[in-house]
């Protein structure tokens, strides 16, 4: 063993050949305004640290994870269940993917919000915008690697919405694939992708950004008033650092510490608690009765979709993207100057929450997916069994056809089957018999037709069985005229015979 | 420091010690089944049969199968026959895979297993023999009128239009489920088996040919133009 | 009768179609992907509509839209009889930038009783 003096030389003798002491001194001591260090300055850090938590997960997860078609499932199941402790490591590798997506979406908020992306650090901004791009991109990736029945209908879905770009939609399509269809070339696609490419990219950029974030010096706290001017911000911020600065190690770095550390141990509890994703069943395409859902950084895209107007669908899908991306990257050139205080950007202010607010709005309702009908309603879900109790005959058979013809799937009576069309519990009190009877058959709105797939009896039975779906204390609507040429009509033959 | 390092350290001593008994390793287990190799027949009844049958058997709006008369009146084979194929004239669509449903022929077996382990009950007739369960040929639509005059009517009465006699009804069920009612019986719903009891103003038992004969007449309502040709015919 | 096939491609290679029998030599073979965004799509026979679960998109018994987001009908495969048997060619996925038609069917007057069974098209 050398002693004290023996370590020193042996750091003696790589530092002068690395000569790395200098900057990182000089990183780690950078004065940074006093009041940077603050609880709101923490994200970036956090998402870095998620950066390294996936990394040594996804190393690990490699040694085990098998990228081909034919045995990738069968080695996530292998993970979950012979490799000790490996459910524990995919857990933790799933659940770093949807912290570390939030505290993306988090520090870019937080970042637009204090007006940090303003001069000089546009570029900051810029490279930032890529690397959400990038986490995006690995969270979708990584969903195909589990390759479950969720993986190979999501990668469908993305071939549909590839193929809508004009022209050169086939070609996308056949490149995302590696050939016609989903197969063994895709996944070994992805997997080059999510292992190679992005993290690679992903790895580069985070330097890049975060070696700007030491240059440029963390953003000072937005004071109302207080101008960002090209000519005068860098002589201003370095007059704050070091009239009032503290150094950023350990000054503002042991609450990014603090953070980090909360955030993994959060990351843990998750994995501990609520398990890995999946794999759910086997890519068998031929399997088909599942509802393939997007995982959930992507769900709010999965309710938008299914809210378009058909026509709006397309356009959409090709033009929204680039609009939100040219969005984000024209922030800090559109606004490079002025305000950075939120006090005083009250647009700002109101688009943020804009966003978040349809956000969270899409992401709850794709949570619930009010738009899908339930593919087992009709044979799995009871009517309340009051409703059939005192019923007549014709009334029972009606309910025998409400089910059987799948009605259920897409209407829900007493909070069970499908809500894409509406909760049929009181249909008796919106519509007369002869309104049901048109609605059947002819169908409209999002209902399809019926008339060529019921029997006259079949529709009359239904309609018999709709009309007892009324709350006992409401009577069920009844036509109105008809009521009343029926009442008015009766004394006429007398009044006609004298 | 020394308190992030806690915040960290003890999930992570939490999850190894508790190993696979974290809540997390429970959601992990197992693995997700083919839809085609789910042989659990409460499962099974569950997504595929509950609907209409009602949940375990009783209150659905289609034949009650939790009925211990009805499990002892029809044989394993007409039950796999109806489940795999479905049964004409009614409802009750083909679940084998072989007629373009979604089960494959052990699911079904699986199904019928589970029913008779679940709802069959030993001597549920006491020693009596219960009309058989197919519907013989010849049937006497007239005698049948009468029976059912004579023994339903008091009951089935009103609404006329939505009754057993309503030919929109009739044209919805086959003359197996008439008669497979009219034998076994709806517990869920106060139907009486052929023996009547309970009924009233009832004197007995329906005889066998009672049963095939009001089901022959109830046959005969079912187009309303044979009808008044019956009628005709008097 | 798909080119790219692998000998690793596991179980994706397992394509599942609807296929519906209007003759005794004529069929429509449908593809299981919705046209609005590709999910599999459920035939049921009773109410005799294709159902999709993901966005609702449904589809008559021809394959044209019913109701839902879907823009078009079902996506069709070619397909060949040969010595008695059905050859269908699924080695493309359908979506619509390729040569998959509009299925336009005019209903037939007298129709068989059309049979819809779950194939699997091994490429």
């Amino acid at each position: 063993m050398p002693g004290m003096s023996g370590w020193k030389q042996v750091y003696d003798w790589f530092e002068r050949r690395l000569q790395i002491e200098g900057p990182v001194k000089d990183a780690v001591l950078h004065k940074v305004p006093r009041n940077t260090a603050s609880w709101w300055y923490v994200f970036g850090s956090a998402a870095f640290t998620l950066l390294m938590l996936q990394v040594v997960t996804g190393i690990l997860l490699a040694l085990v994870y098998v990228p081909s078609a034919a045995e990738a499932w069968n080695s996530l199941n292998i993970l979950n269940h012979q490799v000790p402790l490996g459910w524990f490591l995919r857990a933790i590798h799933a659940w770093g993917s949807n912290f570390m997506v939030a505290v993306v979406f988090i520090h870019m908020a937080q970042v637009f919000l204090f007006g940090a992306y303003k001069f000089p650090r546009e570029l900051t901004w810029t490279v930032g915008v890529f690397l959400l791009l990038m986490t995006l991109g690995m969270a979708f990736t990584g969903q195909v690697l589990r390759f479950d029945q969720d993986a190979y209908w999501g990668l469908g879905i993305g071939v549909f919405i590839m193929s809508r770009v004009p022209w050169v939609g086939g070609g996308l399509v056949h490149l995302l694939l590696g050939g016609p269809v989903i197969a063994g070339a895709t996944l070994s696609r992805f997997f080059a992708l999510h292992v190679f490419v992005i993290p690679g990219t992903l790895l580069f950029l985070a330097a890049v950004h975060i070696w700007m974030v030491l240059k440029l010096g963390v953003n000072e706290w937005p004071m109302p008033g207080r101008l960002v001017r090209k000519e005068t911000y860098v002589e201003e911020y370095n007059k704050l650092a070091h009239e009032d600065g503290i150094p950023f190690v350990p000054g503002a770095f042991w609450k990014d510490l603090v953070f980090s550390g909360a955030v993994l141990a959060a990351v843990a509890v998750c994995a501990a608690v609520f398990g890995p994703s999946g794999p759910g069943g086997q890519p068998d395409p031929s399997i088909i009765q599942t509802v393939p859902k997007p995982d959930f950084p992507f769900l709010w895209i999965y309710a938008v979709l299914s809210y378009l107007p058909p026509s709006m669908e397309t356009p959409f899908i090709l033009i929204a993207p680039i609009l939100m991306i040219a969005g984000l990257l024209a922030v800090p050139f559109v606004a490079s100057e002025g305000e950075k205080s939120w006090h005083r950007r009250p647009i700002a202010v109101l688009a943020l929450s804009l966003v978040a607010v349809s956000w969270a709005v899409f992401t709850h309702l794709a949570m619930s997916t009010p738009w899908s009908p339930h593919m087992s309603a009709w044979s799995g879900d009871t009517l309340p069994v009051k409703y059939l109790q005192e019923a007549t005959p014709l009334v029972r058979q009606g309910a025998v056809i409400f089910q059987a013809k799948q009605c259920r799937n897409c209407h829900s009576v007493d909070g069970r089957g499908g809500e894409r069309g509406p909760a049929l519990d009181a249909v008796a009190t919106r519509m007369t018999p002869d309104q049901m009877r048109y609605k059947v058959v002819t169908g409209g709105g999002n209902m399809p037709a019926y008339g060529k797939n019921l029997s006259p009896p079949e529709i009359e039975a239904l309609v018999s069985f709709l009309e007892t779906l009324h709350p006992a204390n409401e009577p069920p609507a009844f036509d109105a005229s008809r009521h009343l040429a029926e009442t008015s009509s009766a004394p006429q033959p007398v009044s006609a015979k004298p | 420091m020394r308190w992030g390092a806690m915040v960290l350290a003890f999930p992570m001593v939490l999850a190894l010690s508790g190993c696979e008994r974290a809540p997390g390793a429970r959601a992990a287990e197992g693995t997700a089944p083919r839809p085609d190799q789910m042989m659990d027949f409460k499962a099974l009844y569950a997504t595929n049969c509950q609907a209409c049958h009602g949940a375990n058997g009783h209150g659905g709006p289609a034949m009650e199968l939790g009925n211990p008369e009805y499990q002892a009146l029809a044989d394993d084979a007409t039950l796999k026959k109806t489940i795999s194929q479905g049964m004409p004239g009614t409802e009750m669509p083909a679940f084998a895979q072989s007629a373009g449903g979604m089960l494959t022929d052990a699911q079904v077996n699986a199904i019928v297993a589970g029913m008779r382990k679940e709802w069959a009950k030993p001597n549920v007739f006491g020693g009596v023999t219960p009309p058989p369960y197919s519907q013989p040929a010849g049937g006497d639509a007239k005698r049948g009128e009468q029976v059912y005059q004579a023994r339903c009517a008091s009951c089935h009465q009103k609404p006329q239009d939505q009754q057993v006699t309503s030919a929109v009804y009739l044209s919805l069920v086959s003359d197996q489920v008439l008669r497979t009612v009219i034998i076994a019986g709806r517990t869920d719903i106060g139907q009486p088996d052929w023996r009547l009891t309970g009924v009233k103003s009832s004197t007995g038992s329906l005889s066998a040919q009672d049963v095939t004969d009001v089901v022959t007449y109830l046959g005969t309502l079912r187009n309303p133009g044979a009808v008044s040709g019956a009628q005709a015919g008097r | 009768m798909n080119p790219f096939k692998q000998s690793w491609d596991g179980e994706t290679d397992n394509v599942a179609c609807w296929v519906r029998r209007e003759g005794s030599s004529q069929f429509t073979v449908f593809a299981i992907n919705c046209a609005h965004l590709g999910c599999p799509v459920r035939w049921f026979p009773q109410s005799q509509l294709f159902m999709c679960p993901c966005h609702g998109g449904v589809y008559y018994a021809d394959g044209s839209r019913a109701s839902g987001p879907p823009e078009r009908g079902l996506f069709t495969y070619d397909y060949k009889i040969a010595n008695g048997q059905l050859q269908i060619n699924a080695g493309q996925m359908p979506s619509l930038s390729n040569t998959a038609k509009l299925v336009n069917i005019a209903v037939p007057a007298k129709q068989g009783p059309g049979k819809d069974g779950d194939c699997g098209c091994r490429g």
